[in-house]
């Protein structure tokens, strides 16, 4: 199966994306991240969170994917030596000097930036001689193309699954830098073909021309991953972590269960972000002409139902509002964001729900209610007027207990085992590959059943492990259960420790 | 030395006469080709061109010598035109003085096809390497020099930078700068000529290369060049000469080259 790979602006969403099924993360420091308007992580924190992720058996990518000046090159080479201190699994590299540089120096694996503009087996294979142990392929490849490429056994692939795509190449646009003087290539892309264009300056015909829709491969993954393709990635380091946590659950349940339907996945992904619905990018085929998003380059969200009748506009304490009856395609909660899908900019906030006269805290598909809304209308209104559901108050704070402080979804398997052994009493956690353990002396009597004593050793809830067996082996004398919950936590403590390295999962 | 891009045989036969009309000014063209005129030393040629039908240029001796002409690799590295300027690499090769690669996989390719080949040998081709290949500093420059003859710098880069990067590129790696010239700066899978609400990919009946330009919102206009081939197009910068070359003119001018428009 292929790694699921996240995307980590900040702490919170790292969390977000662990706790949500990533195999990886990527992020970006302070310096030379093609996502520069990111929070980032520093090298001060870099290393809790990398433990943090290691743990919990994720691995961590650090982008540093920005094209270098001369005078840059020594501080991110000392800036990877240090994160490779830290012990990150790979660094996400544009910059050919700076892979000749790390190249057999650092640790952590190479991996060649979608910025590289890799697209053909010869590309795979310069890649390779420059020290690179996988490549992200080019978003523009089809299906077949990326089988071509994975399949050829000369490193492993990473393509894009989901998230913003941009009109040109990475790597091969200086559209931003000679614009707005911002280069993408150096992380600050000014996005630029999320603006208006014209066909030969005539401006009847001024629309978003270079704005794709996003990708979503959810609905085709199963083809995706026949690809052979080693790693599927997230894009979106400038993307809250409710949309890690939404998208990283969406993929990990779909790669666990093949075939499922990914319907109500995909109006949830829709509702937390996307531009213009979802589009199948280039690896169907050719971009659809339909997916480039013309007349709005923005959040569009998910429709949601229609307005029937009149909108009432007012005011009151200073805040627009307006009020419509609306039949219902999905459900609607007072709090949700809605937009008018023909005025996406227009909208705003529901604030109170009204059905059969009465207030609702939920309305469902099919029922007609009436709406109050803080927002705005637009001033042409064109029928049908579909409105999109662009925020779901239910849905975000469920995704918000997933990397609320604390939170462990993501549990490691153990197995656990109680034994003695030259008058000791040996509590082993062992995950498969490693082993740690804890001791206090064999103290003689009769202790607990064990059946009890099980139950101690597996209630490992608030730690990021899940016994999954407990063997009890032999007479272990008498254990008072505030000794054997000492033992416990000191074993647990000696997995973790060992599992915050580097690790080859 | 003075070098140029053409996007079609005849703006390559103006570059070759030196008639194009270049707003380059001839005493900009004197100082850093140290000749009046505005003969170009070297010439990349897009392939696209060729492989719509074009005839290919005769590599006659009158030309001296000078200017070099280089076939480029396609735009982009991959379908029915990257596939069928490989197919025609030995017939390229023939009448080009070399070529201009791309980017990693371009380089790669072209070694691959002068392994396969009898008749082409390296020694025998000037090899140059695109903005494209985004090179921005000495250490990446090192790893083309012995790969590439001739190597652009990525034009992002301020005056001060491509001054002092030139200082530092290796030996037997000739520096190329793009300040003046008309970049590319988007190459995409997506056609930008294509009009309405459907490609008619193949049946749009436009067969050659293609004018027309998208404008942003200030009127600035972006020439679109296409690929009837792939259906793929790019995207140039603004034609207006964007930087002074003055203070390039205190470089030897055999030392590097200066694209023009």
């Amino acid at each position: 199966m292929a790694f699921l790979l996240s995307p980590a602006g900040n702490p919170e969403c790292l969390v977000a994306g662990v706790q949500n099924g990533a195999d990886e993360i990527y992020l970006g420091l302070t310096s030379f991240s093609a996502r520069a308007g990111a929070d980032n992580f520093s090298l001060e924190n870099l290393g809790e969170w990398v433990s943090y992720a290691h743990v919990r058996g994720v691995k961590i990518h650090v982008a540093l994917n920005t094209l270098l000046k001369d005078t840059e090159l020594a501080s991110a080479v000392e800036m990877a030596k240090e994160a490779d201190r830290l012990g990150v699994d790979a660094f996400i590299l544009q910059d050919v000097g700076l892979a000749g540089k790390l190249a057999g120096v650092v640790s952590a694996k190479l991996h060649a930036s979608t910025q590289m503009t890799v697209m053909n087996l010869q590309g795979l294979k310069m890649a390779k001689a420059l020290g690179f142990s996988r490549a992200v392929l080019a978003r523009e490849l089809s299906l077949p193309e990326i089988e071509e490429l994975a399949g050829a056994g000369i490193m492993e692939t990473e393509v894009f699954c989901h998230g913003a795509l941009c009109m040109s190449y990475s790597g091969q646009c200086m559209l931003s830098c000679f614009t707005t003087g911002r280069s993408g290539n150096r992380g600050t892309c000014s996005q630029p073909c999320r603006l208006k264009y014209s066909y030969n300056n005539d401006k009847n015909s001024e629309r978003h021309l270079l704005s794709p829709a996003d990708l979503a491969a959810l609905p085709y993954l199963d083809r995706l991953v026949a690809t052979g393709v080693s790693s599927l990635k997230i894009e979106g380091r400038l993307k809250s972590p409710e949309y890690v946590a939404a998208v990283t659950r969406a993929y990990r349940h779909a790669l666990e269960n093949p075939g499922a339907d990914v319907t109500q996945d995909m109006k949830n992904l829709t509702v937390i972000f996307s531009r213009g619905g979802f589009c199948s990018g280039h690896q169907l085929g050719k971009l659809p002409k339909k997916d480039i998003t013309l007349y709005y380059a923005g959040k569009t969200g998910l429709p949601c139902g229609e307005i029937r009748g009149k909108i009432t506009q007012f005011r009151k304490n200073n805040t627009d509002l307006f009020t419509a009856n609306v039949s219902l395609r999905e459900p609607l909660a007072p709090g949700d964001g809605i937009s008018f899908a023909a005025s996406p900019e227009f909208g705003g906030t529901v604030n109170i729900i009204e059905k059969k006269g009465e207030r609702a805290q939920l309305a469902s598909p099919g029922d007609t209610v009436r709406i109050t809304v803080s927002g705005t209308v637009p001033k042409q209104l064109k029928e049908p007027l579909l409105i999109c559901k662009t925020l779901d108050q239910r849905y975000l704070k469920e995704l918000q207990k997933s990397f609320a402080k604390g939170a462990e979804l993501r549990r490691v398997p153990v197995t656990a085992r109680l034994s003695t052994s030259d008058g000791s009493v040996i509590l082993t956690f062992s995950d498969g590959v490693r082993s740690a353990a804890a001791s206090v002396p064999f103290v003689q009597g009769s202790g607990a059943p064990a059946e009890t004593l099980a139950e101690i050793i597996s209630a490992t809830g608030g730690t990021p492990f899940d016994v999954t067996s407990v063997d009890i082996d032999g007479d272990c004398g008498f254990l008072t259960f505030s000794t054997l919950k000492k033992l416990r936590r000191d074993a647990i403590s000696a997995l973790t420790s060992m599992r915050e390295g580097r690790q080859s999962l | 030395m003075i070098s140029a891009f053409a996007f079609s045989p005849s703006a390559l036969a103006d570059k070759l006469s030196g008639a194009h009309s270049d707003k380059l000014s001839g005493a900009r063209s004197d100082k850093l080709s140290g000749a009046p005129d505005l003969r170009c030393d070297l010439v990349h040629v897009s392939c696209l061109p060729y492989l719509l039908g074009e005839p290919l240029p005769e590599r006659t001796p009158d030309r001296g010598g000078s200017p070099k002409i280089l076939v480029s690799f396609p735009f982009i590295s991959k379908g029915a035109a990257y596939r069928a300027f490989c197919d025609r690499f030995e017939e390229f090769a023939e009448r080009f003085d070399g070529f201009t690669v791309q980017n990693l996989g371009d380089f790669g390719m072209l070694c691959e096809l002068l392994e396969g080949s009898r008749k082409v040998r390296r020694e025998d081709l000037i090899i140059a390497g695109d903005a494209a290949l985004n090179v921005t500093n000495a250490s990446t420059a090192a790893f083309w020099s012995g790969k590439l003859d001739v190597c652009a710098i990525l034009p992002e880069l301020g005056v001060p930078e491509h001054l002092e990067l030139i200082k530092r590129f290796p030996s037997g790696l000739i520096p190329e700068v793009l300040l003046d010239a008309q970049k590319i700066v988007m190459r995409s899978e997506h056609c930008f000529a294509a009009r309405g609400n459907a490609y008619k990919c193949g049946k749009c009946g436009k067969t050659g290369l293609l004018g027309g330009s998208i404008f942003d919102i200030s009127g600035n206009e972006f020439p679109i060049i296409t690929n009837p081939l792939d259906c793929n197009s790019i995207l140039l910068c603004p034609p207006a000469a964007n930087a002074s070359a003055a203070p390039f003119f205190d470089i030897p001018s055999e030392s590097f080259y200066f694209r023009t428009l």
